[in-house]
């Protein structure tokens, strides 16, 4: 007597096309006399072509969008630190200014400004102040910083390498 | 190579993770870490297999990591019905679909994996066996009890009471 798992095993060969043609002409013989094996050949028929059928599901419309914007950031990842260096211009333009001015004001002889001398003894009392100090050693220290932070992502971004397809 | 794949490799992480979000964001991965890969891909494998092969690694990553909150693909689908056609026929593939959907549900994840790879992706014993490392041997028991277990679900009282 054919147990139901060696039947199923037998069905779902012949559903694979695994069989031989002798195979598959000796299976068909015996199932023909075997009421509770055609219904199991029926329903593993259905299951089959059913499964046959299933079709792939599909992402969201932004996919695509969003694989594109990951390959571009994992190929230009130090770039867009480039990009937030040039982002940071205005830090740096900021900076830059502060620390000029604070050195002219602090070198150089007041009587020569031309500026107004009461407004410009007034700028280099100012300036002479910690408040003003501290801040033009910040301003200097950032510059430092993001000039360190330039080369470091340069370097980096020329090891980096990420083939397109 | 997106688009011509994502549907294949989005069903796998999906039938994998069994939740949209997760299953979206790990065939993404997929895709990134195959194009970050291609330039080590050899013809000893088609293209399908090693891309199958990424995404079957990085989505099984993805469930180890997070375990997530787990919608359906049936859930999947609804939300996919964006079929205008509304005739019986069309109705009632969808159902079929939905029904199919919902029995791989319920079938563990190797189960999922081998169904997925075997019957929608087409794919061959032997081409299984080089995606996720299984024997063969290995991969024929889980399709048959894949298949068993899929039979039983379908006509089984879950089935019935989803038909009424």
């Amino acid at each position: 007597m054919i147990t139901n798992n060696v039947w199923e095993e037998q069905i779902w060969d012949y559903l694979d096309g695994t069989m031989t043609n002798e195979e598959t002409e000796r299976f068909l013989v015996k199932i023909k006399a075997q009421p509770h094996a055609r219904k199991l050949l029926r329903e593993c028929k259905q299951l089959h072509s059913q499964l046959h059928k299933d079709k792939a599901q599909q992402p969201s419309a932004l996919f695509v969008e969003n694989i594109m914007g990951k390959i571009s950031t994992a190929r230009h990842g130090i770039k867009v630190s480039s990009a937030s260096w040039s982002q940071a211009g205005w830090i740096f333009a900021v900076s830059a200014i502060i620390v000029v001015s604070i050195a002219a004001f602090t070198s150089g002889d007041s009587t020569g400004s031309t500026l107004d001398g009461g407004l410009s003894d007034l700028l280099v009392a100012m300036v002479q102040t910690s408040f003003f100090r501290n801040l033009a050693w910040l301003s200097s220290s950032l510059l430092l910083l993001m000039a360190i932070d330039h080369l470091v992502m340069s370097q980096r971004s020329n090891q980096r390498s990420i083939r397109p397809v | 190579m997106v688009d011509q794949y994502k549907g294949m490799v989005y069903t796998l992480c999906l039938r994998i993770l069994r939740s949209k979000e997760l299953a979206e964001e790990a065939a993404q991965d997929a895709f990134v870490k195959a194009f970050r890969k291609i330039a080590s891909f050899e013809s000893r494998s088609t293209f399908k297999t090693w891309l199958y092969r990424i995404t079957y690694r990085t989505a099984i990553d993805y469930g180890r990591k997070r375990r997530p909150s787990v919608t359906t693909n049936m859930e999947a689908i609804s939300d996919n019905g964006q079929e205008s056609d509304s005739s019986l026929l069309q109705i009632q593939k969808k159902e079929e679909s939905i029904m199919i959907q919902h029995a791989i549900d319920q079938l563990r994840e190797e189960e999922r994996v081998v169904i997925t790879m075997y019957y929608l992706q087409e794919l061959s014993i032997r081409e299984i066996t080089e995606i996720t490392d299984w024997t063969q041997s290995n991969i024929k028991i889980k399709l048959f009890r894949a298949r068993n277990n899929l039979r039983e679900i379908m006509s089984g009282a879950h089935y019935k009471s989803l038909h009424l």
